[in-house]
């Protein structure tokens, strides 16, 4: 072993142009391996960051289901019941429900559309979002008037001073409600317990939220559920499986769930797996051009080394002994390739952090080469060095003694 | 005296570009007795070397039985016949054939990067002492191409002893050089394995070397006949 590597080593050092030849190549392949790869590390640690620093952890995930709109809305609550409860027994224990609203609100004698949803006080704790004034309502199941928030640009919009709109009590029809003429139709009030810039992005768009331990019996007539629940990221896939393995509502049969992360991670996932596709393509890519040049240095090296390695046969050295030469010195060639491109790759991925970092996520902490980057840098091209060392290895292995020494 | 080496009716085929079996040597028999030194002599295209390379396990006779030391080396992998031409013989080619990245100090050393790990450590103070022992001990680091060719060979010979063999094979030892550095060459090599009790078979057109044997021999017709000069 100790005269294998000193003479694959010897190889390396006493032909310096050729070793630069092979590893030139190899060099780029492995800068734009670790670089590359760097930069998906970089941006997924710096989308983590931002959800734990933006949402905080567990990740808020949303289930949705929607029955066929024929279904009466006490049946889909009380399957939508069932389903909380299913949840609840397979260890999901912040749950809040979520149910649309396509409510109307009185606003100057005129009846206007509001974006609402209707929660339980859990709600709190799982959506996020900064109270601006007034408090998350705390209200009970027999609470005969309905309490909600709302978002400051809301309470301008139905003519609420911002400043004094905890307090307030504003009109609204209920859904399923066609008569829409204000002289005759029943309205109903509800009272502004918070205020909120908005609702945050999970919830973006929503003007107001309705909250209450139960449905509350003035809103019956919506046709879609959801639940909101928080959970540790790592189970994400756990609620998927759990979700799928629920059975259909039994009523109707339905609904089909749709679950999505609400938070940052569920937008940008898409893209960062796309970035590692791209990714891959192009370490690929990289990888096969530089062992190309490995295997045609190679190649030329054994053709040209004939004489060579028909003394090392003389000399005692088996068929095995060159082929594990060859072998080897390419290693070492392709080992010194990395030794120079990945602290080459660690400037790199240090200055250009703001270019390889997905541009909508702000910088991660640490701009450094992640370890891991290095590591499959290294046994990138230990591997593709591995493959391409071969064919020289074993024609050089084949050399024929008797022909390469004829004088 | 037991020999050391043994060949008994060795035949060589080779097959001609339109595939016509050519047969250089055939039914040869030779033996070799520890310390002797043989000079093979034949005009060209007798098969001199190609008895060399069988002689040194560097080819394999086509038929014929081969005693190395007692062992029939028929039955060998590549493995083992490598591990003994490398401990067992030593070699000295007409082109010298050294290493030009190579000092002549790592060109003498070379051959314990083959052997067993042991030897590794003391390779380059044994390639010193050997180069001291044929007159290069001011030139251990010089490369071939800064050497002349009777210092080549030299380095070569010393090359061949490296790891200290019974037998050495020389093939045309002098004939990349001139007489009388050939000759000087050759008073070494005598010199060398008569005070190592070593065996010498050499392959030479050189009367006066082939002369200087224990007993020369005649390759003709494929076959070995004792006597003088071809």
């Amino acid at each position: 072993m100790r005269g294998l590597v000193l003479t694959a080593w010897m190889d390396v050092r006493n032909t310096p142009m050729r070793t630069i030849a092979a590893i030139a190549g190899m060099i780029a392949a492995v800068l734009a391996v670790v670089v590359v790869d760097a930069a998906g590390v970089l941006s997924n640690n710096a989308n983590e960051e931002y959800l734990i620093a933006t949402y905080g952890r567990p990740a808020t995930i949303s289930i949705s289901a929607s029955t066929s709109s024929d279904l009466d809305a006490a049946i889909l609550l009380e399957e939508a019941q069932q389903f909380q409860e299913y949840l609840e027994r397979n260890g999901v224990k912040r749950v809040s429900p979520t149910v649309d609203l396509p409510l109307q609100v009185v606003n100057a004698g005129m009846a206007v559309p509001v974006q609402a949803m209707w929660v339980n006080p859990a709600f709190e704790d799982i959506g996020v979002f900064s109270m601006v004034a007034g408090s998350f309502p705390d209200v009970t199941a027999d609470a005969p008037v309905i309490h909600v928030v709302i978002t400051t640009g809301f309470a301008s919009q139905v003519g609420l001073d911002p400043q004094a709109a905890v307090g307030a009590t504003i009109q609204f029809i209920p859904p399923g409600t066609w008569n829409t003429d204000l002289q005759t139709v029943r309205l109903y009030p509800m009272v502004v317990d918070g205020l909120v810039n908005d609702f945050g992005p999970n919830f973006d768009g929503f003007q107001l939220l309705v909250v209450s331990e139960t449905f509350p019996s003035q809103l019956r007539g919506i046709m879609q559920a959801g639940w909101t629940i928080q959970v540790d990221p790592a189970d994400e896939a756990f609620i998927r499986q759990l979700v799928g393995a629920a059975r259909p509502f039994p009523l109707s049969n339905e609904p089909a769930f749709w679950i999505f992360r609400m938070d940052q991670g569920e937008s940008l996932r898409p893209v960062l797996d796309q970035q590692e596709v791209t990714a891959r393509a192009v370490q690929a890519v990289a990888l096969i051009i530089g062992g190309l040049g490995i295997l045609g240095v190679g190649l030329a090296g054994v053709r040209e080394r004939s004489q060579e390695f028909g003394l090392r046969r003389a000399l005692g050295a088996s068929k095995k002994r060159v082929f594990a030469d060859v072998l080897l010195q390419t290693l070492i060639e392709v080992g010194l390739a990395a030794i120079i491109a990945i602290p080459a790759a660690a400037i790199a991925v240090d200055v250009f952090a703001r270019q390889l970092v997905l541009e909508s996520l702000p910088l991660p902490r640490s701009t450094a080469l992640p370890l891991q980057s290095a590591a499959r840098g290294v046994i990138a091209a230990l591997v593709v060095g591995l493959i391409a060392g071969l064919l020289p290895a074993i024609r050089a292995a084949r050399t024929s003694v008797v022909q390469s020494l004829r004088g | 005296m037991t020999a050391l080496l043994e060949l008994d009716g060795i035949c060589k085929e080779f097959r001609t570009p339109s595939g016509e079996p050519l047969r250089i040597l055939t039914d040869l028999d030779f033996a070799v007795e520890p310390g002797e030194v043989v000079s093979i002599v034949g005009r060209s295209g007798q098969g001199k070397s190609t008895f060399l390379n069988i002689l040194g396990l560097l080819d394999r006779p086509t038929s014929g039985r081969f005693i190395c030391a007692g062992n029939d080396v028929a039955g060998h992998n590549d493995t083992q016949t490598s591990r003994l031409r490398g401990e067992f013989f030593g070699f000295i080619f007409q082109q010298f054939y050294l290493s030009d990245r190579r000092s002549a100090l790592e060109n003498v050393a070379e051959p314990f990067l083959y052997g067993r790990s042991h030897a590794i450590g003391d390779r380059l103070q044994v390639a010193e002492r050997l180069l001291d022992r044929v007159g290069l001990s001011h030139r251990l680091h010089a490369k071939p191409n800064q050497l002349s060719g009777g210092e080549q060979q030299r380095v070569a010979i010393a090359r061949a002893l490296a790891r200290g063999p019974r037998i050495v094979l020389a093939d045309e030892p002098t004939g990349s050089l001139d007489v009388g550095t050939g000759g000087q060459v050759m008073d070494l090599l005598f010199d060398l394995v008569r005070t190592e009790s070593l065996t010498l078979i050499l392959v030479t057109h050189d009367e006066t070397i082939a002369r200087s044997a224990d007993r020369t021999l005649v390759l003709r017709d494929g076959r070995l006949h004792p006597g003088g000069v071809a």
